[in-house]
């Protein structure tokens, strides 16, 4: 028995640029230098509070971190009808990589300064780096399997661990994507970092071939991720990682024709050189787990406006590297 | 484009060696003799001054115990990597195999040991006084990228961060992975250092016992923290029978579910419990009168215990399989709980005893249930589950068969 590609059906995307995939594309597609808004330290979401905007009931305890992935989701998840599928089918799979650092700093310093019994309990979940993934079950009525992976590139690898749950019947539709935010301390930590850092959040709501309720808007035709250990050869590794997102699509290296790529530049001798590439660093900044999310959400975009085959890296500088394909739909 | 759609029955996956750096034994054996003598770890915290806490207990390794890695890798890695090298060093990996091995860790509070290890005059200096370095590397994913390079495995990485359900997470996806194919072997499991952040959290929650952790017990006051690590070498059959690796366990299914309710206190029901335990059930196809003995999450909290019963009463009917709890020797490890725990089951099925729950005072209306109080239980075990929960209304369980 097999299962065909799974069904893109909504994205939510949020970084420097704005809000959703235009702004972000008209950003790529000025060919001038992004500045960061703050002048060149930093690519940041505009607002202290992101997520203000949306009414939602419940998010007076939650970090930056969660009201950015919350802006996300709401967004892949609008729709006039509820998600296609009953709560305990609708799942979260959510990478970051510093989403709770601040948090705890915070809650470390208030038990340093005040006491440990002077805290306030009700800023601990937040130091609790699956945090963001149970406010989005909570918070969106998402009651199926809720996981939180962790890595620079963990963003592009939750969508693949999407996929397989989909494949394995344990949901029949999933948030995923990523979400990593800025505080004073990451900031101060990264300054002079190149790439500049950024913040921001995106998620992609994808649903089980075939699953009826809402038309797709892109497929998702395959993930693949692997690891380059200290000393490897990083750029074979990103052949494999893209070699194996096509193989798993069925896809030919010379049909796609927009990459949106994050951590690097698509490796040569990949023998996939499409017509626009697009680095999204140059106008998000370093999202980091958040950044995978980003190239996919707009990969899956252009595959399903452009009618054609994309493709969204994320690649680490060593470790972890990721790609997928984006079919149209 | 087709995608591979595997069952459990085609592809299954099989536990193949085990390894434990935990506060009651370094090593499966010494792991099972403490669960069935009682030996509890619980004592006067070390790991840092207490005394303001107006609780002073936890379960820590003893301070003598040989860790890999060294003082420059973070603690919660090496717990992960002194388990992941006794696995390793069981199954007898040729140098080949261990490369391609792949790993999955669940954490709760990542590499924290580095911000905890800085004072109230460094956490209250400006923000660009903050040691770089070490910000950097207090985030989860560091301790894959340590572990895997301290244990030379290159067959991909997932750190997973479920809180005190994420050494469940991390076995489900191991399993899913050799499932899928994507992996023929990977080193699975959980890891946590004593953390002051956790203890900070936990006491102001009020979730902390003063004297003993007593899961099900109707004195029971709180759970206890602990920390450690447990790994198990998960493997395709194929690939164990292609080395000549006798199956310790089958991981027969796996079920996952979020209570989507509140971020810290459990669904009233156990709503998201009831349904990762039929989840599991039903992914081992296994009705709820084939499981003989249930692994609970058992933290010994008020809330939690009552609820995982109601769950388990849902689930199980009239059936009612023993449910006990070892966190009442081990503490509450966070993310490597369900780990030791997934290690208890495997050590279980192995030698057909059910480690009972210890330090048990008295039965709670809330909590009737055969609970295996107090003494271990020589029991016929074909089917059993491992169940966890955690913050933000994560649930896990996993349901293990013996081998033969």
């Amino acid at each position: 028995m097999g299962a065909a590609a799974p069904s893109v059906l909504g994205w939510g995307t949020l970084a420097a640029p704005g809000r959703g995939v235009g702004p972000l594309r008209a950003a790529a597609a000025d060919t001038r230098a992004a500045l960061p808004a703050d002048g060149g330290t930093a690519f940041t979401v505009p607002g202290s509070d992101p997520a203000a905007a949306l009414g939602l009931r419940g998010l007076r305890p939650l970090s930056r971190a969660s009201r950015l992935a919350c802006v996300a989701a709401a967004d892949a998840l609008a729709h006039p009808e509820p998600p296609p599928a009953a709560p305990e089918r609708r799942a979260v799979v959510l990478g970051t990589r510093w989403g709770s650092i601040e948090p705890l700093l915070g809650f470390e310093r208030m038990a340093l300064r005040e006491g440990p019994r002077r805290v306030n309990p009700a800023r601990f979940p937040n130091v609790v780096v699956n945090v963001h993934a149970g406010y989005l079950g909570i918070l969106f009525a998402m009651a199926g399997p809720n996981v939180t992976l962790c890595g620079p590139v963990a963003g592009l690898e939750a969508v693949g661990q999407a996929s397989d749950l989909l494949v394995l019947d344990r949901a029949d539709c999933v948030l995923a994507g990523g979400t990593d935010d800025l505080g004073p301390s990451l900031l101060a930590a990264m300054r002079g970092s190149h790439p500049t850092p950024g913040e921001g959040a995106a998620l992609l709501l994808l649903g089980r071939a075939g699953l009826e309720g809402r038309a797709p808007l892109a497929r998702l035709g395959g993930v693949h991720s692997c690891v380059a250990a200290r000393g490897d050869d990083v750029a074979a590794a990103r052949r494999e990682a893209i070699g194996g997102a096509l193989e798993h699509a069925g896809v030919d290296p010379g049909e796609v024709a927009v990459a949106w790529c994050t951590g690097a530049d698509l490796p040569a001798g990949a023998g996939c050189a499409p017509a626009v590439v697009h680095r999204l660093e140059r106008v998000t900044g370093a999202c980091r787990a958040a950044g995978g999310a980003l190239s996919a959400a707009m990969a899956a975009a252009d595959a399903g406006d452009l009618e054609a085959v994309t493709m969204a890296t994320a690649f680490a500088p060593d470790g972890a590297q990721c790609a997928a394909v984006m079919l149209s739909p | 484009m087709e995608l591979p759609s595997p069952s459990a029955e085609t592809a299954p996956a099989v536990v193949t060696a085990l390894g434990v750096a935990s506060p009651i034994g370094i090593g499966p054996e010494d792991f099972w003799a403490s669960l069935l003598s009682g030996a509890d770890a619980a004592g006067p915290v070390r790991a840092f001054d207490a005394s303001a806490f107006g609780v002073d207990i936890g379960c820590e390794l003893d301070p003598d115990t040989a860790l890999a890695g060294s003082a420059q890798t973070g603690r919660a890695a090496r717990l992960a990597a002194t388990a992941g090298a006794q696995a390793l060093g069981h199954a007898g990996l040729s140098a080949s195999q261990r490369a391609a091995t792949a790993l999955c860790v669940g954490t709760t509070m990542g590499e924290a040991c580095w911000l905890e290890s800085w004072g109230a005059e460094l956490l209250d200096a400006p923000e660009d006084r903050l040691p770089a370095d070490e910000l950097l590397r207090s985030g989860p994913d560091q301790i894959g990228s340590d572990v895997a390079e301290l244990l030379g495995l290159h067959g991909g990485r997932t750190v997973v961060g479920g809180a005190c359900a994420a050494g469940n997470y991390a076995i489900s996806r191991a399993m899913d992975l050799v499932r899928l194919g994507r992996a023929e072997r990977v080193l699975a499991g959980g890891t946590d250092s004593f953390s002051r952040v956790a203890y900070t959290g936990f006491a102001s929650l009020g979730a902390l016992a003063r004297n003993a952790c007593r899961p099900f017990s109707a004195d029971r006051e709180g759970l206890v923290l602990g920390e450690g690590a447990a790994m198990l070498l998960i493997e395709s059959v194929d690939a164990a029978r292609a080395r000549g690796a006798a199956p310790l366990a089958r991981l027969a299914g796996a079920g996952l579910s979020c209570d989507a309710h509140h971020i810290v206190s459990p669904h009233p029901e156990g709503d998201g419990v009831v349904r990762a335990l039929r989840g599991a059930l039903a992914e081992a196809s296994a009705g709820s009168g084939d499981v003989d003995w249930v692994c609970a999450h058992g933290t010994g909290t008020r809330a939690n215990d009552a609820r995982e019963v109601r769950a388990a009463g849902s689930v199980f009917g009239s059936d009612r399989p023993p449910m006990s709890s070892i966190k009442a020797l081990t503490g509450h490890c966070l993310g490597a709980s369900s780990a030791f725990e997934a290690v208890a089951c495997v050590l279980a099925l192995q030698r057909q005893v059910i480690p009972p729950t210890w330090n048990f005072g008295a039965t709670d209306p809330d909590c009737d249930w055969d609970v295996v109080p107090s003494a271990p239980r020589q029991a016929s075990l074909t089917t059993v589950v491992n169940n966890a929960s955690a913050f933000g209304g994560a649930n896990a369980a996993v349901v293990l068969r013996r081998a033969d």
